[in-house]
């Protein structure tokens, strides 16, 4: 199982406009909505903002991985924001988020949803590979740097 | 002879939202096989087992080589250190619990504790009155009962 395989062009927004954390997991969740129907939008977004009240999934390093399972999905769904200017997300090291994956899984799911998100950490574990994410131009090429960072694990 | 008699009632529980560095402290202190994990109206959400947070760190290709005789170094299988430390911070333990959870009611026999035990090869099974979790049965419960 792997993210390329979870991820295409319409769920990754590589000029991420947001003015806060809430909006930024909004247009996230609304992304993944056009692409996979999210069977209840609404209360998915208030598990996402109650999940980072609990703590916040900033992480530090400019990336925060909002995720949560939930009964209202089918399947693992994932959309990545990159915003250059980077947004407040009360973040582990007090740094603003650029690089921002959404995570849902399904509630009967914990092995996969698990791998992704250990996925997405191992892509954005070292600078190089989040400057190179940060530097795309277009989700065609987050694509090909994910598919390339897979090939040689 | 009912699980009734024989289950522990004051069991320790997990929110939701406790966090991974929590649960750790937790099974480091204490000898639990696994958790369960209630909400505020103590329903049974799932179970938390050190298998589920081992299998954290294991990558999950490990699980297709039968054979890991062959295998001098495990140096590579190794998770990346950063990503391991992002994990722990990004973790709680709905994300971790295991949601098909294998459960027994008070009324039941014990006989039917342990088929379930030797069937789904586990240790601890949680108790439950419809979906509240009212205790839970062990092995060492077991062990009690009939020894």
């Amino acid at each position: 199982m792997t993210l390329s395989k979870f991820i295409d062009k319409s769920l990754i927004e590589v000029n991420l406009a947001s003015s806060s954390k809430e909006e930024a997991i909004s247009k996230l969740v609304d992304r993944i909505d056009r692409r996979t129907k999210i069977v209840d939008k609404k209360k998915v977004l208030d598990e996402l903002l109650e999940r980072e009240k609990g703590m916040s999934t900033g992480i530090g390093e400019g990336v925060a991985l909002p995720h949560v399972r939930t009964s209202n999905v089918s399947k693992i769904s994932i959309a990545l924001g990159i915003s250059k200017e980077g947004i407040e997300f009360n973040s582990f090291d007090g740094k603003p988020a650029h690089l921002i994956f959404l995570l849902l899984g399904p509630n009967s799911d914990n092995e996969n949803y698990l791998t992704m998100m250990a996925q997405i950490t191992k892509l954005v574990c070292t600078e190089r590979k989040r400057e190179k994410l940060l530097q795309a131009r277009d989700p065609k090429e987050v694509i090909q740097f994910i598919i390339e960072m897979e090939a040689m694990r | 002879m009912k699980v009734a008699n024989y289950m522990v009632e004051d069991v320790i529980t997990l929110s939701p939202n406790k966090s991974f560095e929590e649960i750790l402290a937790l099974f480091r202190r204490e000898s639990f096989d696994c958790l369960p994990v209630v909400d505020n109206e103590r329903r049974l959400l799932g179970v938390v087992s050190r298998t589920d947070l081992l299998k954290i760190f294991v990558p999950e290709y490990f699980a297709l080589i039968d054979d890991i005789s062959f295998i001098k170094d495990f140096g590579a299988m190794e998770v990346d250190h950063k990503s391991a430390e992002m994990m722990e911070r990004l973790l709680v333990a709905g994300d971790i619990m295991t949601t098909k959870v294998i459960t027994i009611t008070a009324d039941s026999s014990l006989f039917k504790a342990v088929a379930l035990m030797r069937k789904y090869n586990i240790r601890v099974i949680p108790v439950v009155e419809g979906e509240k979790l009212v205790g839970i049965i062990s092995r060492t419960d077991l062990m009690k009962a009939f020894l």
